[in-house]
């Protein structure tokens, strides 16, 4: 009888993987073969050796394996449905252990040791920019998830270090001398609520919050450096907005599916006075005129997908993490702002151009060039470090080579 | 990679799979099939240790050579048995072992020689051991020497064993490497073996390695007593699934490829003695010391007890540096030859094993042990030790103990239940008949196999717990 039931069992495995890959080279094959046979190149280093070559075409099937799988998502609903039906509330995939909170948004506990380092080597380069080329700086902090006390599940307040890893990392800036604007306190002085702030599907905050973030940062600028930005730029009043409800379906909702929680609602926001944009991506070929909302705002990412009605890329509408972007605003106070960003930055240096004659902004992942060489291409007056805690954590960039 | 992977279980495997069998007439092409397949497997995680890898298999493979061509000049045998080894535990000693010695050397005389900091080749401790074991076999007759590097070049780099064991030796697999059948019946009790493995990898040992890395990443002052015993006991388990779930999927992996290697584990936890313990445990590694370093040194039959202790201690104390190259490791052997020399020269172990008190006893022992090589230094074992045992103010009980007995303890207890053969038990002591217990375990296999899946597929957490070994 056993070698019956092992007949079965193997056909039930060999079919399974089968459906897996088979299904993945059918319907991502191209996007396999172009990461091994072209874009591989983007991961290498200078001066590459045939190491090197292999490690990259190796890396690169790896991020296709990790990010392109047939499939995918409905498994990881799956395992979700499993690790619920064991009456867990922490939920861990993909490297994340996501528990509900109050408010009912999902968030990533932040549980492991935290250190200083990489905000140590910030602050040295920002000594050296004010030393060297009287270059300014901010760190505009931007805070993930825990805006209010008491949200998390009973018991896990002691386990979770979010706000003690950024207390500790802000405290330690400022100690350096480093200016800093703390996305909560744009929390606290904007009204938001934890439901207006944080999406509920998706790690990243809302369109909303970054916009009081680069208030904030404004603020901070005016008052810490001397400048004279435009806050009421940045005012939400001055805005108006379209709410598409139920629209984007972050990382976190696609992870754990329909059932354990609805898409979120995105607001457009774009400003109710006049203004005249260019926006340009430096590593891409686009190029677009016009109004902020015509010029910075990529609508397209607006629309609903047609199988599942929802957006995932809803929350890029004011660029994606990776794009190197200029935008020039006529109107703006002459300085040239370069924020270095990554998916938090995004729109919160968008919103900030609105302020300033020319913004760029670069997510070192999208590029080989270092900060250094990123400050020595643009020649800045103000140096934004846009930022979230996951970053600071797990910061693996070059500063200098 | 690792067999707990997208890659490995939806890319890598299906494709050697079908590679292999499309060639399996001609053993020659199959054998090229599967050394270039481990290789590539060996070149995902550095390729450049490929290099390393291939170098060690060559030196071996011309030692081999040397020994078996020179059958009737014995001391041009010992020779190359010699070179040979000096070479291979000289590869380990540098990449293991250099940095070790440097840190250590600067500490204790105030030195300041540059610290080479070598990245260590995964699985070097692995196919170094079966390259010993490759040329000594040789030495000894107990297998033929392959004239053609690839025969070499498989045995040692094969993929099943080769990052994470268990340590083949050479004279088990000889002859398979030449000649070897595949059948449906081997192919398709390998998959049911690897299905296993992999569900004790993916599941449980994943869970419990969430338990043990988020305790011990806690400040000491978050953790309660209770809470260290249980990442103590869980990182027991958490080895042991993990372990004994990559040893379960690489015999079954060799399986579906027509190789018989032998058991590696044979439930440890229903030992009375930590003697017995070490018999059940991680055997391939065992039984290599005592044939290879054991014995050679005179083994248990010598004169003195002195002579015995310390055979004993060069044992346990290599058998700690063969897992780390830190402190924590050689005093984790150390502790062992601890327990074993107390349990043979007072007849402790034979008694325990008389008496179930034995298995709480033999727990203890490992347990308390193992936190060792989890901890991060010496001193971090002292203060984890301190709150094991009340000694730090530690409370017995504070809420977040709470949260991780209600997120784990389901996968905890799951863990504590099938670590033992319950299987046997329903079978032998239940009298479950046979037409009812096999269509049962195979649909509890099927079962926990497909949630298995959707943890490899989630990309949930899946450490790897041999970059040290």
């Amino acid at each position: 009888m056993r070698k019956h039931i092992n007949r079965i069992l193997t056909l039930a495995l060999l079919l399974a993987i089968a459906v897996i890959f088979i299904g993945t080279m059918v319907q991502y094959g191209r996007n396999y073969a172009y990461g091994f046979f072209v874009s591989y190149k983007d991961l290498m280093p200078r001066n590459a050796t045939v190491f090197d070559d292999i490690s990259a075409r190796i890396a690169k099937l790896s991020e296709n394996v990790s990010s392109r799988l047939f499939l995918r998502n409905p498994i990881r609903q799956l395992n979700a449905a499993f690790q619920l039906a064991t009456g867990k509330k922490i939920i861990s995939i993909a490297g994340n252990d996501m528990v509900k909170l109050k408010c009912g948004a999902y968030y990533g506990l932040f549980t492991g040791d935290f250190t200083t380092d990489k905000m140590e080597e910030l602050a040295s380069f920002a000594e050296k920019l004010k030393a060297e080329k009287g270059i300014s700086t901010v760190f505009s902090y931007c805070h993930s998830g825990l805006y209010e006390d008491g949200q998390l599940p009973a018991g896990m307040e002691d386990w979770d270090n979010n706000i003690e890893c950024a207390d500790t990392l802000l405290a330690d800036f400022r100690a350096r001398g480093v200016v800093v604007s703390d996305s909560r306190d744009a929390y606290r002085a904007s009204g938001l609520t934890m439901d207006e702030a944080i999406n509920k599907s998706d790690v990243h905050w809302s369109h909303k919050m970054a916009l009081a973030a680069a208030r904030e940062t404004a603020r901070t600028m005016n008052e810490e450096l001397g400048l004279s930005l435009d806050e009421e730029k940045l005012n939400v009043e001055n805005f108006d907005e379209i709410v598409y409800e139920r629209l984007l379906m972050g990382e976190y909702g696609r992870r754990i599916g329909f059932k354990n929680v609805t898409p979120d609602d995105v607001h457009e926001l774009w400003p109710k006075y006049d203004t005249h944009m260019l926006y340009e991506e430096l590593n891409d070929d686009v190029r677009r005129e016009g109004t902020f909302r015509e010029a910075v705002i990529n609508e397209e990412n607006l629309e609903r997908d047609p199988d599942t009605g929802y957006s995932e890329k809803a929350y890029y509408i004011y660029s994606t993490y990776l794009a190197q972007t200029h935008i020039h605003n006529e109107d703006g106070e002459p300085l040239t702002v370069l924020v270095f960003k990554d998916s938090y930055g995004t729109p919160l240096g968008a919103f900030l151009s609105l302020t300033v004659r020319d913004t760029y902004a670069v997510d070192l992942r999208s590029t080989r060039l270092t900060m250094e060489e990123c400050v020595a291409k643009v020649n800045p007056d103000v140096v934004i470090f846009a930022y979230s805690q996951q970053t600071l954590r797990e910061f693996s960039y070059d500063i200098a080579e | 990679m690792v067999f707990s992977s997208t890659e490995f279980l939806c890319f890598f495997l299906p494709i050697v799979l079908m590679l292999y069998y499309l060639c399996r007439r001609n053993r020659t092409l199959s054998n090229v099939v599967l050394t270039v397949m481990s290789l590539l497997f060996y070149a995902w995680g550095e390729p450049t240790f490929v290099l390393v890898m291939l170098a060690s298999i060559f030196i071996n493979w011309l030692a081999a050579r040397v020994i078996d061509g020179n059958r009737e000049r014995p001391r041009a045998r010992k020779l190359a048995l010699i070179a040979g080894l000096v070479l291979d535990v000289g590869m380990l000693a540098v990449f293991k072992y250099l940095s070790f010695f440097v840190r250590n050397l600067n500490g204790a005389f105030s030195l300041n020689l540059p610290d080479p900091q070598l990245a260590l080749p995964i699985g070097i401790s692995f196919f170094t051991f079966q390259a010993i074991s490759y040329i000594v076999d040789v030495y000894r007759g107990h297998g033929e020497a392959q004239k053609h590097f690839l025969g070499v070049c498989l045995y040692i780099s094969f993929f099943p064993q080769l990052i994470a064991g268990p340590i083949v030796r050479y004279e088990t697999v000889a002859a398979e490497i030449k000649g070897r059948t595949e059948t449906l019946d081997d192919f398709t009790e390998g998959a049911r073996r690897f299905m296993v493995g992999l569900s004790k990898k993916a599941i449980l040992a994943n869970s419990l390695a969430l338990i043990v890395d988020s305790i011990f990443a806690l400040s000491p002052e978050k953790v309660s007593v209770a809470m260290s015993w249980y990442a103590a006991i869980a990182y027991l388990m958490q080895v042991y699934y993990d372990f004994s779930g990559y040893s379960d999927m690489a015999i079954g992996l060799g399986r579906m490829f027509g190789f018989h290697f032998l058991e590696n584990f044979t439930f440890p936890f229903l030992s009375k003695s930590v003697t017995e313990f070490w018999r059940r445990w991680h055997i391939s590694l065992c039984t290599w010391f005592r044939d290879y370093v054991f014995f050679p040194l005179g083994g248990s039959r010598v004169k003195s007890k002195i002579r015995l202790l310390f055979n004993m201690f060069v044992v346990w104390s290599l058998t700690g540096l063969w897992h780390g190259a830190e402190w924590t490791y050689v005093l984790w052997g150390v502790g062992f030859f601890v327990v074993l020399s107390i349990e043979k020269l007072t007849g402790l172990g034979k008694w325990m094993e008389k008496h179930a008190v034995g298995h709480l006893y033999a727990m203890f022992a490992v347990v308390v042990v193992t936190v060792l090589i989890r901890s991060e230094s010496v001193a971090a074992a002292g203060n984890f030790y301190k709150t094991m045992f009340g000694l730090s103010g530690a409370p017995l009980w504070n809420p977040l103990s709470g949260v991780f007995l209600r997120e784990y303890g389901l996968f905890f207890a799951a863990a504590a239940v099938l670590s033992l053969p319950v299987g046997d038990w329903l079978r032998k002591k239940a009298r479950v008949p046979a037409w009812l217990l096999e269509p049962a375990q195979g649909a509890l296999l099927l079962a926990v196999t497909a949630v298995a899946f959707t943890y490899v597929i989630s990309g949930s957490y899946n450490p790897f717990i041999y970059f040290n070994f």
